[in-house]
């Protein structure tokens, strides 16, 4: 605290900036003790710091001015106004709250997605467009293989079938002619012998329309469910 | 110990009275509004200088304090965040008031004093003439403060009439503790060269109780 260099007029200079915080008792033990040895030997000093004790007894002397009356009950009916319909308020201000950081990430995320789906979604309709089959709107331009009536013929072994309880949904492909070239069978037996007469069957025996596309012979594909039942062994059902 | 800090005392757990004042307890705005209204009064009163204006501060700021107080999270003390809207209420009705009311001349007896809060003044017997002398000191110090400027005002007025800390003034208005050491340097300066005379009259008397008694 004593400066020795400056001497006593730097002492006086730094006791004044320090007096407020002591006669607020917020310096230091250490620093109040110094201030104190100062004071003890400084008059000019002690006079600030009795000037200044007298200001603060003067302010806190005023004491608390009294609020005008029925100030109290004024806020108390305004605060009723905030305490009714509080609750639910607070609840949706805490609910917009917490979902107000939410807000622009899931805003972007949708248009994004909306940005990313619709081209797929075009893609998937147009994709159905062309799955969709010439029969499904008859237009005369492309038709079906159809096939003609069929019946038994000696060629067939008839006993191989009669062993079939299922029906057997076979898928041809038909060549211009009308001739089957090449089979699938897509659902039913598929034993050596079954195969032998269906052979037999589709590629000597029965007879196609072809597919036609403007009016001219095409090869085409035809789907052929062929039942056989023991009683009647001569009916074969041809779904086209 | 201010009245304020008795109350505060009361209250015990702040973090669980804004719990509750959080959730719009009648009860916990009351005490709210109990423990408060006359310290926020006070400060507003002193810092406007003038009944009425402090009382639409009052207001005011309770006002600010009802809808605020669900955004309240705490990161400082209910006190501090409290004086702070009360002061810049006070700062927003000075700016009015200087702006529309400047001419009209200011008396800070504009609401008759009743005897109740004479009463509260140190002696607790007043005899008229001391009473008297009172309200002549009163004006004297309103008049004085007046004459600061705002921010040294509002100091001298949180530190050396409501008691608050060094720490706590600066929270309250988001200063460094330094500047709030200058400012109430400058503020005592200021009012010890205005109160002149009523500091020495003030001196001739016996002094009543040693001042440095209580801390911060």
């Amino acid at each position: 605290m004593r400066c020795v260099i400056k001497g006593w007029a730097m002492e006086c200079k730094q006791s004044l900036r320090l007096l407020n915080a002591y006669i607020d008792d917020s310096l230091s033990w250490r620093e109040a003790e110094s201030i104190e040895k100062h004071l003890a030997s400084c008059s000019g000093c002690a006079r600030e710091l009795h000037e200044l004790k007298s200001l603060q007894q003067v302010m806190r002397s005023l004491g608390r001015r009294e609020a005008p009356e029925g100030l109290e009950l004024r806020m108390k009916i305004q605060a009723s106004k905030h305490t009714g319909a509080w609750i639910p308020a607070g609840a949706i201000n805490r609910l917009k709250d917490s979902l107000q950081p939410f807000a622009i990430p899931a805003v972007s995320g949708v248009i994004l997605t909306c940005l990313f789906f619709i081209p797929l979604l075009s893609i998937f309709f147009t994709g159905s467009n062309l799955n969709a089959s010439g029969t499904d709107i008859p237009s005369g331009l492309f038709t079906e293989p159809r096939p003609q009536l069929l019946y038994p013929s000696q060629l067939v072994q008839w006993e191989n079938f009669q062993k079939v309880k299922e029906p057997i949904t076979i898928e041809a492909e038909v060549r211009q002619d009308g001739t089957v070239r090449n089979y699938t069978v897509l659902k039913g037996p598929s034993d050596p012998a079954t195969i032998r007469s269906l052979d037999q069957f589709l590629y000597f025996e029965v007879r196609i329309d072809p597919a036609t596309l403007f009016g001219r012979p095409t090869p085409g594909k035809v789907v052929l469910s062929l039942s056989f039942y023991p009683t009647i062994n001569e009916e074969i059902d041809v779904v086209g | 110990m201010s009245n304020f800090e008795i109350g505060f005392e009361f209250v015990e757990n702040e973090v669980a009275f804004v719990d509750r004042l959080q959730v719009g307890s009648d009860e916990a705005f009351e005490t709210l509004i109990h423990l408060y209204q006359a310290p926020i009064y006070n400060v507003a009163y002193r810092i406007l200088g003038d009944a009425s204006e402090a009382s639409d501060a009052v207001q005011e700021t309770f006002m600010k304090i009802f809808k605020g107080i669900k955004t309240f999270r705490g990161e400082s003390g209910l006190k501090t965040w409290i004086y702070r809207i009360a002061i810049s209420e006070s700062l927003n009705r000075q700016r009015w008031w200087k702006r529309w009311r400047r001419n009209v001349p200011v008396s800070i007896d504009d609401t008759a004093p009743n005897g109740t809060r004479l009463v509260e003044v140190t002696d607790s017997r007043p005899s008229p003439e001391s009473a008297c002398a009172q309200m002549e000191m009163e004006r004297e110090v309103q008049k004085a403060l007046n004459g600061l400027s705002f921010e040294h005002r509002v100091v001298a007025v949180l530190r050396d009439i409501e008691g608050l800390s060094y720490e706590e003034i600066a929270e309250t208005l988001g200063l460094s503790l330094g500047t709030v050491k200058s400012r109430l340097w400058r503020a005592r300066s200021e009012m010890k060269t205005k109160l002149e005379s009523v500091l020495k009259s003030q001196s001739r008397q016996p002094q009543r109780h040693a001042f440095h008694s209580r801390r911060g």
